[in-house]
C-alpha cells in the first residue's frame, strides 16, 4: 500500500505523522519524508506481512524506541505508527545532505576528502558498534547498505536499526553472505555480537581497501551460484593476502583497489585484517578482534597520517619503519623528529595535529589538541601550538620551565618536554634512536 | 600531477543479467505489445537507479524477440541499465519458441554473453508469450535445461491472455508458481514491472544467509514467495475488465 502525500498517520504515543514525499524503496519497505512534531523526519513503512513474526519483531522495536538511541551515530527509532490493515512503520531521524551512503562510495561516486576523514569514518563506524554491544545489544544484519559517511569530517550515520535485538535475542534476520559470518552462513548459529564483529571487519576492509577480502581470483567463477557463495564465504573462507595460503589473491586488472592499497598502507592494517582473516579466526576457532581492539589499531594508524611535502596529500609515517614513502607520490619521507607520549609515537610535519586521544587514556580521537605550525620567518623552524584550554608546562634541555596556554606555540625541538594533563611527551630526534 | 591515493575504482563487482525473452508473433499484435514496450520502457529508469546504488552487483539487459526465428534486441550482448533503451517492438508472424530456446542456450555461456571479467550472478530470465509454440520446442528445451547458468538463473514465464500455453510455460521454469498471466494491459504492465524489478533486486545481491528456521530459502524461491502475494494484490486492485483480450 502506497501512502498519499498528506497522509496523516498515529502512532503509539498519540502522536502524528504527516506523509510528505516518497525518498525510497527496498525489499522491507519504502521510506517516505514526514512531518513529526513539527520537525521533517523519515517513515520507513514496511510491506505488507514482510514480518515472519510480526508480534516479536513490533515487541522488540518498541522497546527499543522506549530505550532510545545507545549512541548519537545510530538513526534510531523514535516512535511506531499504529497498525494500518495490518502495516506499519517506523519514524526516524532523516539523514543529512552531507553524509553519502556507503555503497556510493564502494562505487567511486563519492570519495573521501582526506586519509584522515576516512581513517575517521572507520574510527566512528567502530566506535558506534562498541557503544551498541556495551548497552548488550548486537546489530544482527550488518551490510553496505547500513552505513552514511561524511567525505569531508568522516563522520558516520548508522540506519536501519529496526533490526537490533537484545543479546541472546534474534529476530530472524537473514542478512547477505558476503557481510555474514561463516557459521552464519552455514546455518551453524543466529546472528549475534560475536557475528557482528566479523561483519564489522568485513566493512573496515571494505571501507579502507576498496574491495571484499575474501574476493579475489578464487571468488571469480563465471557464474556465482548460491552453493558457490555459500562455499567462498562460509565453507572455505580463504583471505586474499592469507598468509599461507595463496589460492584467493587479488587479480591484476580487476582488483586494482586493494593491489595498490594493502602494500603500502601501514603494517599495522596488514597485521590486524592478516589475523581477522586467517582461517582459524573465520571460522570462530580463534577469538575476533574486539572492537576495542580495531579502535586502538585504527587510532595507531590515525596517528601515522601527515600531509606530505611533496604532493600536499596526506600520507601515513611510521616512525618504527626506517624508509618511509609518500603512498600518494612515490616521495621518500624524512621526518626526523617525533612526539613521544604513553599513548603515542607522533611524527611531526607542519599542518599535522595533535589529537586527544594521543595524549590521554580516555581522549576523543576526533578532538584536536595541538598543531604543528612552522615559522612564518623561517619555515625551518617548527612549532606546536596549545589548542587545549589548558596551560601545557614546557621544561627545555637546561631544566628551564615556561607554561604555553591556549594558541601559544612550543618549539619543537629534540630533548624538549611537555606536561600535559595525564602525560608527559618528548621531542624525540628519530635519527637518535 | 600525482593523484592522491583516495581517487581510486569502484569496488569489482559481479554482473547480473536480466533476460527478456518476448514473443512478437502476430497475436500479439496491438494492446499486447503496445503494453509490453511502455511496460520495459519504464522500467529501465528503477532499474538503472537499483544497479547505481549496488555495490554487489551491476544490472545488465538482454533482450531478445521471437516470431519468425529470433532477433535480439541487444545483439551485441548484455547492455548495462546505465545507458540501456528500449526502441519499441513490433509484432508479426508465428511463434518460435524452440528458437528461442536454442538461441537462449548458445548465449548462456562464458564465451558469448556471460563473459564478465569478475563473474555474473546466475541471470534472471522472463519470458512472455501469449500462445502455443509453432516449432518444435521439446527438444531445444530438454537441452536449455542442461544448462547451468539456465538451471540457476530465476526463471518467470508470463502467459499474455488466455491463449497461451501454460503447461509449456511450467515446463520451462520448472515450477508452476512462476507462471503468472495477465488477462488485460494494466495487469500485464504491474507484471512486467514487478517481475522485472524485484526479480532483479532479489537477483543482483549476495544470497542470503540464513533464515529464523535455519533454513536458506533460495534466491528463486525467496521471489516465488513475493511474486504469490504480489499477484494476489494485483488481481484485486485491477479495475480494468479481465477479459480485454478474449
Amino acid at each position: 500500500m502506497e501512502l498519499a502525500a498528506g497522509r496523516v498517520l498515529t502512532t503509539i504515543n498519540n502522536k502524528t505523522a504527516t506523509v510528505i514525499s516518497k525518498i525510497g524503496e527496498g525489499g522491507q519497505g519504502t521510506v517516505y519524508n514526514c512531518e513529526y512534531c513539527g520537525k521533517v523526519m523519515a517513515l520507513k513503512w514496511y510491506h505488507k506481512n514482510i514480518h515472519k513474526n510480526p508480534t516479536a519483531f513490533l515487541d522488540n522495536l518498541k522497546q527499543n524506541v522506549a530505550a532510545g538511541a545507545p549512541d548519537k551515530r545510530f538513526l534510531w527509532p523514535v516512535d511506531i505508527t499504529n497498525d494500518y490493515n495490518g502495516v506499519f512503520g517506523y519514524i526516524m531521524p532523516i539523514i543529512p545532505p552531507a553524509y553519502k551512503s556507503f555503497s556510493s562510495f564502494l562505487l567511486a561516486k563519492t570519495r573521501f576528502s582526506s586519509l584522515t576523514a576516512m581513517i575517521d569514518s572507520a574510527l566512528e563506524i567502530i566506535t558506534g558498534f562498541r557503544e551498541l554491544h556495551k548497552k548488550g545489544y548486537s546489530y544482527q544484519d550488518i551490510n553496505d547498505g547500513n552505513f552514511f559517511i561524511n567525505p569531508d569530517s568522516g563522520e558516520v550515520l548508522i540506519c536501519d536499526n529496526d533490526n537490533i535485538a537484545p543479546y541472546g535475542e534474534n529476530l530472524g534476520i537473514a542478512g547477505k553472505c558476503r557481510y555474514m559470518a561463516p557459521e552464519v552462513v552455514m546455518g551453524q548459529k543466529l546472528p549475534d555480537v560475536q557475528t557482528d564483529k566479523y561483519s564489522l571487519s568485513v566493512i573496515l576492509f571494505l571501507l579502507t581497501y576498496m574491495n571484499h577480502p575474501l574476493e579475489g581470483k578464487a571468488a571469480m567463477p563465471p557464474c556465482m551460484t548460491e552453493e558457490l557463495e555459500q562455499k567462498i564465504f562460509a565453507e572455505n573462507p580463504i583471505f586474499i593476502f592469507d598468509k599461507s595460503d595463496d589460492t584467493n589473491r587479488p587479480v591484476r586488472g580487476v582488483h586494482v583497489n586493494v593491489l595498490q592499497r594493502f602494500p603500502i598502507f601501514p603494517e599495522t592494517l596488514r597485521e590486524a585484517y592478516s589475523y581477522a582473516f586467517s582461517y582459524a579466526v573465520m571460522k570462530n576457532e580463534k577469538p575476533r578482534l574486539l572492537e576495542k581492539e580495531w579502535q586502538l589499531i585504527y587510532r595507531t594508524v590515525k596517528t601515522m597520517i601527515i600531509p606530505c611535502g611533496g604532493c600536499g596529500f596526506e600520507t601515513f609515517y611510521n616512525p618504527a619503519e626506517s624508509a618511509n614513502r609518500c603512498i600518494n607520490c612515490g616521495t621518500p619521507l624524512s621526518l626526523p623528529i617525533t612526539l613521544k607520549t604513553r599513548y603515542a609515537n607522533i611524527p611531526l610535519y607542519p599542518g599535522k595535529y595533535i589529537y586527544e586521544h594521543e595524549i590521554s587514556e580516555t581522549g576523543d580521537d576526533r578532538k584536536r589538541v595541538g598543531m604543528v605550525t612552522k615559522g612564518s620567518k623561517n619555515p625551518n623552524i617548527w612549532g606546536l601550538r596549545n589548542l587545549t584550554d589548558e596551560g601545557w608546562l614546557v621544561i627545555d634541555t637546561d631544566g628551564n620551565e615556561t607554561v604555553r596556554n591556549n594558541n601559544e606555540v612550543t618549539r619543537i625541538r629534540t630533548g624538549v618536554t611537555i606536561t600535559f594533563p595525564e602525560t608527559d611527551g618528548e621531542f624525540i630526534d628519530k635519527s637518535e634512536d | 600531477m600525482p593523484e592522491s591515493i583516495l581517487t581510486s575504482a569502484p569496488v569489482p563487482r559481479k554482473t547480473m543479467v536480466l533476460f527478456f525473452l518476448i514473443d512478437t508473433s502476430g497475436s500479439m499484435f496491438g494492446t499486447k505489445i503496445g503494453s509490453v514496450n511502455n511496460a520495459i520502457e519504464e522500467i529501465i529508469p528503477d532499474l538503472k537507479k537499483m544497479s547505481e546504488a549496488n555495490p554487489d552487483a551491476e544490472i545488465k539487459i538482454a533482450a531478445m524477440e521471437f516470431s519468425n526465428g529470433i532477433k535480439w534486441v541487444t545483439p551485441d550482448g548484455p547492455v548495462s541499465a546505465d545507458v540501456f533503451r528500449w526502441e519499441p517492438i513490433e509484432a508479426m508472424g508465428v511463434t518460435d519458441l524452440g528458437a528461442a530456446f536454442t538461441e537462449l542456450r548458445e548465449k548462456l555461456s562464458k564465451s558469448a554473453f556471460m563473459q564478465e571479467a569478475a563473474g555474473s550472478y546466475a541471470p534472471v530470465i522472463f519470458l512472455m508469450t501469449d500462445g502455443e509454440p509453432t516449432d518444435e520446442w521439446q527438444k531445444p528445451l530438454e537441452e536449455l535445461s542442461e544448462n547451468k547458468w539456465f538451471v540457476h538463473a530465476i526463471k518467470v514465464a508470463l502467459a499474455v491472455g488466455d491463449d497461451a500455453n501454460e503447461e509449456v510455460l511450467k515446463k520451462f521454469t520448472g515450477n508452476e508458481n512462476s507462471v503468472v498471466k495477465a488477462t488485460n494491459s494494466e495487469l500485464l504492465k504491474k507484471m512486467i514491472k514487478f517481475v522485472s524489478v524485484r526479480s532483479s533486486q532479489v537477483a543482483s545481491r549476495s544470497a542470503a544467509a540464513v533464515a529464523d528456521n535455519g533454513l536458506k530459502p533460495t534466491k528463486q524461491e525467496e521471489f516465488l514467495d513475493e511474486l504469490k502475494t504480489a499477484v494476489e494484490e494485483m488481481r484485486g486492485e485491477a479495475v480494468v475488465s479481465d477479459d480485454e483480450w478474449d
